[in-house]
């Protein structure tokens, strides 16, 4: 049974020490983590319209995952909620997403984008070194090469996603 | 260990049962009650393991996923607070440790391998493996190890306490048993108590006091009434003794006078002996002097009867006689004379035994020879001289003797009889049998003065082939065994049967007949048999 897993999850701790292939790795880690979140994260009610309504993780931008994301979530179910993967290109689209990943191409509107989404209920990821402080909820930080998680509890707060405790405990905190 | 128990007094014994009945009872309780504890204290060790790996595991389930193994490892370390906890380990979903706590920093101990949720208890140890869950997935796995000193203390907490608890329960037991024991013990104690009073002191007055109505107030009373029996009888021995002594002592002085009296019976008895044996003595001296005068007596008596030689001189009579004595002398008589062709027969019996009768008969044979030779005299004479010579001697003997005397005179084919004594048989020829009565021809000689109007005579015929036979009742009185007389028809009988006989043969065969009839009886008084035949 674990055995299972194993081959299903590569996890990033594991990959980090080898260097030749972190950047395939990193990717890997990273389309896991979205996986997860869902996993530590309540939506509102209103975020979906019937109880067998997938959990919808879009890709912003230009997609660094390639098949990476849509293989990571392929057959899995989160209580009874399949995943689906999208590439979406505006706000719009992404508003009506659970999980947004706001890819780093999209640095210099994200501004803009995280005024159009306002108050819409969706979990937006971010790999920009900023993006928590302008009003993203969770950004990947590479740190010593391995990804690290900044989180803005503000941000979360007014996009009523309510972040598990134990996430929480692994992120650094923003405030804002 | 145990003689010492027996020889408690049944105070302590109480309050040992008791004692042990309480230590019986709680021991097994206690024993009972700590090793459920601990099996609930295992149980409870094991749930609470569990649900720690459980928290743990939960609380850990974003640091597995996200690959924190700082934030696991911070997690672990708060199992400080639990200073039971000796080994934590988290395993990633791979199966590999991600982090781990030790409670001890030791890093050459391999960390144990990964295994399916599960919880045992080890030597010395509780281990758990728990899958980590998140969204009813496994993210991993938690292994938690904790050592058994809390089971450890709760064993020695528990045992200390129930220790106290037997303390205090023995304390406890000892205290109210101490009390409640005198409800037993108390009667038991009093009674034997009065028992040492009783048996030491031999008072038999002291009571034991009831104090309850069970088994032990009756054994009280049972008690007190063998009390009660033995004083009685103790009393009625003591009057018994009293009575015994006072017995014994009357019994003494009696016995005392008793020896008195026979010391003096004695000494009157020796002299009664002495006297008893001077007078047999003279007895026998006596005795011998009065035999050798009966002997006398008798010798004189026999040699006054006339002799065989003189009676068959005498012509025409065949005469045969005899007398015997007794044991005594007696007084029987008979004598023949024969004088001028007439024969004389003379018969008589004096009353009583011994000398005195032997001399009377002698002096009648004397006086009647006396008279017939100087006679003859009518027989009225005769009889009256005879009677007076001897009514003077038994005068002057002044004995009371008298005498029967028939004088029987024959002559020429008759006799006549005179005098009063026996009857006269005379046996004819042909065998008839004549009795004569002589009654009335005579009186006792000696009794009165004068008897001449009392005398007769009678005259029979006697020829020859008759035969007359005279006698003296010691014939006719001689008795057999059972006391019947020989009888005067015996006689007669014995006379007619052989009355052709000699008379020599016929006196013979009349003895012989009163010898068969009296067997071996002895005579008790002479007999005198005279038998006359003409010839």
């Amino acid at each position: 049974m674990i055995i299972r897993y194993t081959c299903a999850l590569v996890l990033g701790v594991l990959l980090s020490s080898g260097a030749a292939a972190q950047e395939a790795s990193e990717y890997q880690v990273k389309a896991a983590f979205l996986y997860n979140f869902a996993k530590f994260v309540e939506w509102p009610p209103e975020a979906f319209k019937s109880p067998s309504d997938p959990i919808v993780i879009a890709v912003l931008g230009k997609n660094p995952f390639g098949t990476l994301l849509a293989e990571e979530v392929a057959g899995k179910t989160l209580l009874g909620r399949p995943f689906q993967v999208r590439e979406v290109t505006n706000a719009q689209q992404a508003s009506g997403c659970q999980i947004v990943f706001v890819s780093s191409s999209e640095r210099k509107r994200l501004g803009a984008l995280f005024t159009l989404i306002g108050k819409s209920a969706v979990l937006t990821v971010g790999e920009t070194d900023n993006f928590a402080a302008e009003g993203g909820i969770i950004n990947f930080k590479i740190d010593a090469g391995s990804v690290r998680l900044q989180i803005n509890v503000g941000a979360a707060r007014r996009q009523q996603i309510r972040i598990s405790a134990k996430l929480l405990s692994l992120a650094e905190i923003v405030e804002k | 260990m145990i003689a010492r128990y027996r020889n408690l007094g049944v105070k302590h014994k109480l309050k040992l049962i008791i004692l042990f009945a309480v230590m019986a009872a709680l021991i097994p309780a206690s024993v009972a009650v700590v090793a459920f504890d601990q099996i609930a204290a295992r149980r409870d060790m094991r749930n609470d393991l569990d649900v720690l790996a459980e928290m743990v595991g939960a609380n850990s389930t974003a640091a597995v996923t996200f690959g924190d193994r700082r934030a696991a490892e911070e997690l672990l370390s708060g199992l400080k607070a639990k200073k039971h906890i000796v080994t934590a380990v988290i395993y990633a979903e791979d199966g590999k440790p991600f982090a781990s706590y030790r409670r001890k920093a030791d890093t050459h101990t391999p960390l144990p391998v990964l295994r399916s949720s599960m919880s045992r208890f080890e030597e010395d140890r509780l281990i758990v493996y728990r899958d980590i869950k998140l969204a009813n997935q496994i993210a991993g796995v938690i292994y938690l190890e904790s050592d058994l000193g809390q089971l450890h203390e709760r064993l020695t907490h528990f045992a200390w306490t129930v220790f106290l608890i037997l303390l205090i329960s023995s304390a406890l037991a000892m205290a109210l048993s101490s009390k409640l024991q005198r409800a037993v013990s108390g009667p038991i104690a009093h009674l034997a108590g009065v028992a040492k009073t009783v048996s030491g002191q031999k008072n038999y007055n002291v009571r034991a006091v009831k104090q309850s109505d069970d088994d032990l107030g009756q054994l009280i009373d049972s008690f007190n009434g063998m009390l009660v029996e033995i004083e009685s009888r103790d009393r009625e021995l003591l009057n018994r003794r009293d009575v015994l002594e006072k017995e014994v002592a009357s019994r003494t002085a009696e016995l005392l006078i008793a020896k008195e009296r026979a010391e003096a019976a004695n000494q009157t008895k020796t002299e009664y002996l002495g006297e008893i044996k001077r007078l047999n003595d003279e007895l026998k001296q006596e005795n011998t002097r009065m035999s050798t005068e009966l002997e006398v007596t008798r010798r004189l008596q026999q040699m006054m009867l006339p002799r065989d030689d003189d009676m068959r001189q005498i012509a025409n009579l065949d005469i045969s006689g005899c007398m015997e004595s007794a044991a005594e002398v007696g007084g029987d008589y008979y004598d023949v004379i024969s004088k001028d062709g007439r024969v004389a027969f003379g018969i008589g019996d004096v009353t009583g035994h011994g000398l005195e009768s032997g001399v009377i008969a002698i002096m009648v044979h004397t006086a009647v020879r006396t008279l017939l030779a100087n006679g003859p005299y009518k027989c009225g004479t005769f009889f009256n001289v005879l009677n007076r010579v001897i009514y003077g001697n038994v005068r002057r003997m002044n004995c009371d003797r008298n005498l029967t005397f028939s004088l029987l005179q024959y002559q020429d084919n008759f006799v006549t009889i005179s005098g009063q004594h026996e009857e006269v048989l005379i046996v004819r020829g042909n065998g008839s049998l004549e009795r004569h009565d002589t009654l009335e021809l005579g009186f006792p000689l000696g009794l009165e003065e004068d008897i001449s109007g009392f005398i007769a005579e009678t005259r029979v015929p006697l020829a020859l082939g008759d035969v007359m036979v005279v006698y003296t009742d010691g014939i006719t009185e001689a008795a057999n065994s059972v006391g019947v007389a020989f009888g005067i028809e015996r006689l007669s009988e014995a006379v007619r049967l052989n009355h052709a006989r000699p008379s020599e043969a016929i006196r013979q065969a009349v003895l012989v007949s009163l010898r068969e009839y009296i067997g071996d009886q002895c005579l008790q008084d002479d007999i005198s048999l005279l038998v006359i035949k003409p010839a």
